[in-house]
């Protein structure tokens, strides 16, 4: 029975934890741009975090190594330092777009400007950080995030055509407004803010926090495949939302509060309170996330002592980098930048820095050494291969279409 | 392991590259102190043939200080590098256990400086999490 409830548990936190301000914004900018003519590649992105997921816990629970530790062994000090370069600074670019969301979605609740909630934000979630312990953390923030799934149920109150909807979603061509260039843009886009490389040390370096062994296997596979997907189709709920609300009236989302416009439409004020407590409690806990990413990231490389399950005396540089990060998100969300357009950088960019983390984790998951009789099969070898070239060709894609597109302007 | 060469002397083969550079390094409680950049060998003299009677030994892993001279060589003064003698190691896996505490290496100096001077001052720096 206890099994089966910490199964049913981490899959519910896997749903909530899934969804995060990447997932809420670029979701809610395709659904306004391009209706579902995007959401295969939500099921792409899916697909790979899974993956990807999969691998490097399988890693962690057996070898007790995470992600970067194993990024510093297998790519030496040079291209290891430049892939730790590249992903300290994407995850604090996200941490920032974070605690910025955090900041927006209580503005929505108060009325109160986000320039005052950001530092209390960010107070928080080193409060949390530096006192709670990481399972209490993990379950009660994924918890409060499945609050999100008011999105699928205000696009049912909604009511819109599911046969046009579907129309959209087969037809895999850009709208008329829009060209296929600034298509293809969102499209890496989208699979970045589905397969952000954080999500990948969060949950490998999460493994070792709570000391997965073979047997915790199992579980972690289920977290991974039925949470996601399930985490993937709210994404799809979202862009759902705002293909059949703000599509067709042509208003484009720049802020928060059009994101979560069509939910106060479908599901009225009750739906508004939930919805924005879904996501306080998504972006909050994404914030927490980032945030130990770059200190698990900085950590690992550097062969620090980490983790939560340990004082934050017997891990001082640890805490040290991640006071030194939420200084510099809460800085830079100062300086009066959007959070919105730090989100849209921060998941083209995650694209970008993708096969940097991805490339090396396929190469352990093949190693005995590291992962004994549990190594990659031929299938699994087969997909992430194919996975391992679409990444690629995101990445290097990325950077021409941003130009071309003045950032999907 | 297949792909190593084959070797006469008895006991465990290790490929330094492979295995020991660039690999975690664990003290005696398991509580890692940082990463293996260089190695220091004894025995090599350079101009002189090696002899197969007395092979070279490894007497020290570097840790956390070697790394510049790694990327960019050139040699660092001696007084820098936080050395660990190899007769501490006590066991080469997926990470090199150490057979003392962490605190005995000067590597992990800048460790206790942090906690000493910053995060055990922090209200509840010394408290576990709960």
């Amino acid at each position: 029975m206890k099994k089966y409830f910490a199964v049913a548990l981490g899959i519910l936190t896997a749903i909530g934890g899934f969804v995060d301000i990447g997932d809420l914004v670029t979701n809610a900018v395709v659904g306004s741009r391009f209706g579902m003519s995007l959401a295969w590649v939500v099921v792409v992105g899916v697909v790979g975090i899974c993956l990807f997921a999969q691998m490097s816990g399988r890693v962690a629970a057996i070898s007790g190594r995470a992600t970067f530790e194993i990024i510093r062994e297998r790519l030496g000090p040079r291209a290891g330092a430049a892939n730790l370069g590249a992903s300290v600074l994407i995850t604090v670019m996200t941490l920032t777009a974070e605690v910025g969301g955090v900041a927006l979605a209580l503005q929505l609740a108060s009325g109160v400007q986000p320039l005052l909630w950001i530092p209390l934000a960010a107070f928080a979630v080193w409060l949390v950080i530096w006192r709670v312990k990481f399972s209490v953390m993990e379950n009660v923030a994924g918890l409060l995030g499945l609050a999100l799934v008011v999105f699928g149920v205000s696009l049912f109150l909604l009511g819109p055509d599911w046969g046009d909807l579907k129309t959209q979603a087969l037809q895999q061509t850009s709208h008329p407004r829009e060209t296929p260039l600034t298509y293809w843009y969102y499209a890496i886009a989208l699979f970045g803010a589905a397969m952000t490389p954080y999500e990948v040390f969060f949950f490998s370096s999460g493994g070792v926090e709570e000391k997965w062994t073979e047997e915790d296997l199992v579980t972690s596979r289920a977290n991974v495949l039925v949470g996601f997907p399930l985490g993937g189709l709210l994404s799809l709920c979202i862009a759902g939302c705002a293909a059949t609300v703000l599509l067709p009236r042509g208003i484009d989302v720049d802020a928060l509060s059009q994101t979560v416009f069509p939910v106060a439409m479908g599901a009225g004020q009750l739906g508004l309170a939930v919805v924005i407590l879904g996501v306080v409690a998504a972006t909050f806990g994404a914030a927490l996330e980032t945030g130990l990413s770059a200190g698990y990231a900085l950590a690992q490389f550097n062969g620090w002592s980490w983790g939560k399950f340990r004082r934050p005396a017997e891990a001082a540089r640890f805490h040290l980098t991640m006071i030194i990060c939420l200084v510099v998100a809460v800085l830079v969300l100062l300086t009066g930048v959007d959070p919105i357009l730090v989100t849209e950088y921060s998941v083209v960019f995650s694209a970008i820095a993708l096969p940097l983390t991805y490339l090396p984790i396929l190469v352990v998951a093949n190693d005995p050494q590291y992962v004994g009789e549990h190594v990659n099969g031929r299938l699994m070898n087969a997909v992430s291969t194919v996975y391992l070239a679409l990444i690629l060709v995101a990445a290097i894609a990325a950077i021409p279409l941003m130009i071309l597109t003045k950032a999907g302007a | 392991m297949p792909d190593l060469p084959q070797h006469e002397s008895p006991g465990q083969v290790l490929d330094v590259e492979l295995h020991i550079l660039d690999r975690q390094v664990l003290d005696r409680d398991d509580v890692p102190i940082g990463h293996v950049d260089n190695i220091e060998v004894d025995g090599i003299e350079p101009g002189r043939e090696l002899d197969p009677a007395s092979p070279p030994v490894v007497t020290n892993l570097v840790l956390n200080s070697g790394i510049l001279p790694r990327m960019f060589g050139g040699r660092p003064p001696a007084s820098r590098l936080h050395r660990v003698p190899w007769s501490a190691v006590r066991n080469v896996g997926t990470a090199i256990e150490l057979g003392e505490p962490g605190a005995s290496f000067d590597v992990t100096w800048s460790e206790r400086w942090v906690r000493d001077h910053v995060i055990a001052r922090i209200p509840g720096g010394r408290h576990a999490p709960e």
